[in-house]
């Protein structure tokens, strides 16, 4: 469930201006997004808050010491759009916010960005520290997901 | 000579759409070129004519040693009318230790040259993809009159901190730098052309800045209170001539809120400089100043955007020095990489307006198009 998916007419947003839209009509992702980390990570205990700051680049390293590596989709790919809304429960223009201000300042290390799905999955199942999402239909090794309910952005 | 620059460098990039992956560690890079037109007053350059004279590059690079360990670093090179020359220099340098890191906080420290905390934007300042316009908001940024230098950057430490709650992170940071000379080219952007001339010397004393923030839902809404506190010390020409102490302090208020279509962004400052001017006497003065910008995302791609400003130099006095700036502006970002973005700015008054940019005076009122194509990796 994209930025671009609404359906309002552009017309009627310019017409009205500011006050209609300030109500948010958020709605639930339609395909499942699972985290998925490298063997060495225990992502059982992880919860919104914690990954946001794992995601916000301000959580370095796990709790066995060894170091995070975050693996993202490009900001316009579905399933990274759905992965702000459900899990970090926040927009992808927010965390891409939050990323440049990190890279431009030097206030920490940067997310790698790679291609496709297939390319997150094999890149983190691979990497020590690594962790990334994948879609919910995807059939991973047990120890390797954590599944979350996607709860949807609240207003 | 700079131009040459931004073309290699643009040739060099263009290459690279995402960041170049070095073991440990990321390099990152932008560039942007501008072209301004105005009327009644220059602003960067001959911009009454046209110009081109805002052009930003930057190459940046982080690594980290270990889980506690991080170094960054990037250079600059900043052309932007007689305010600044494009010359190559070091933006940022530090070393980052974080000292504590558990599931709830985090504590560290910078040293080297680390960026002050000031206002949402002062960070990130000069990189397009960051701003909110093509042009800062010169009220609370202070662009154009050359207090940009002074709130730029300090050679010092930086504590930093934060602390996670269930839907909300709070941070704190306080950057003390040490004393720094003051370049002529700084001096005459502070004091105007002909004050300039009667200095001999100046330096930047004592520089502190501390910042609070507060992110709440992921940063759909964040607020910070940003407070600094920098001495300027000019030493004149003159035998016999007393110096100018300058003591700045002030502090910004800062408030944003992220919808989905739109956002709201806010901030006030207040600033208060003392003069000591020896027999000349002292003086003390209130500087204040305030935006609201509002930003409607009409696709992930495509986002329009209006902010009025206002500031006054003189608190006491408002009717004779306040300024206020209307902008309407939007930006365009065909893909991650590339971003078009045009400003159509109203100003009245002269607040922003670089005065050496104008040799032969300020008038009162100002349109202008700013036009900026920027790309990154």
């Amino acid at each position: 469930m994209g930025i671009s998916s609404l359906k309002r007419p552009r017309w009627l947003v310019a017409a009205l201006l500011l006050w209609s839209s300030l109500a948010c009509n958020f709605s639930a992702a339609s395909t499942p997004v699972i985290l998925i980390a490298h063997d060495s990570v225990n992502v059982g205990k992880l919860n919104t808050s914690t990954l946001r700051a794992i995601f916000s680049l301000r959580k370095r390293s796990w709790e066995n010491q060894t170091p995070i590596k975050v693996f993202v989709l490009p900001d316009n790919h579905p399933l990274h759009k759905n992965f702000c809304k459900t899990v970090l429960k926040t927009y992808p223009y927010v965390l891409r916010d939050q990323w440049d201000r990190v890279i431009f300042s030097g206030v920490g290390t940067p997310p790698t960005t790679v291609k496709d799905i297939e390319e997150l999955r094999r890149v983190v199942t691979s990497t020590p520290g690594a962790i990334g999402y994948a879609p919910g239909e995807l059939s991973v090794n047990k120890q390797q997901y954590y599944a979350i309910v996607p709860t949807g952005l609240q207003p | 000579m700079n131009k040459y620059a931004i073309v290699s460098l643009l040739a060099l990039a263009s290459a690279a759409t995402q960041a170049l992956e070095i073991p440990g560690g990321q390099i990152h890079g932008f560039a942007s070129q501008g072209y301004l037109l105005s009327d009644s007053n220059n602003f960067y350059g001959d911009s009454q004519r046209g110009s081109t004279e805002l052009t930003e590059i930057g190459l940046n690079a982080n690594w980290r040693l270990n889980n506690s360990l991080n170094f960054a670093g990037q250079l600059l090179s900043r052309d932007a009318g007689a305010t600044d020359n494009g010359s190559l220099r070091i933006d940022f340098l530090f070393a980052d230790y974080k000292a504590i890191e558990n599931d709830v906080t985090g504590l560290g420290i910078r040293v080297g040259r680390v960026r002050n905390a000031y206002g949402f934007y002062n960070e990130t300042r000069d990189v397009l993809f960051t701003r909110p316009s093509v042009l800062m908001p010169q009220a609370i940024y202070y662009e154009g009159n050359g207090l940009r230098e002074l709130l730029f950057s300090s050679d010092g430490a930086q504590l930093y901190s934060y602390w996670d709650a269930e839907d909300s992170t709070t941070s704190f940071s306080l950057t003390a730098g040490r004393n720094k000379r003051l370049s002529k080219d700084v001096i005459k952007n502070l004091l105007g052309t002909s004050t300039s001339q009667l200095i001999a010397q100046g330096s930047l004393d004592h520089p502190i800045f501390a910042q609070l923030s507060h992110a709440m839902s992921g940063g759909r809404s964040r607020f910070a209170l940003s407070m600094y506190n920098v001495g300027l010390d000019f030493d004149t020409d003159f035998m016999g001539a007393d110096g100018l102490n300058l003591y700045a302090s002030g502090y910004v208020l800062s408030a944003q809120h992220n919808l989905q279509d739109w956002s709201f962004t806010a901030e006030y400052s207040l600033t208060t400089v003392k003069y000591e001017a020896g027999r000349q006497g002292n003086a003390k003065n209130d500087i204040e100043a305030a935006y609201l910008q509002a930003e409607y995302r009409l696709s992930p791609k495509i986002g329009l955007y209006s902010r009025v400003e206002y500031s006054v130099n003189d608190r006491d006095n408002r009717n004779a020095t306040d300024t206020q700036h209307l902008v309407v502006g939007t930006k365009w970002s065909p893909s991650g990489n590339w971003t078009i973005a045009a400003d159509l700015l109203g100003m009245r008054g002269t607040g922003g307006i670089p005065d050496i940019d104008n040799p032969n005076g300020t008038r009162e009122r100002t349109e202008m198009l700013a036009v900026m194509v920027g790309y990154r990796f």
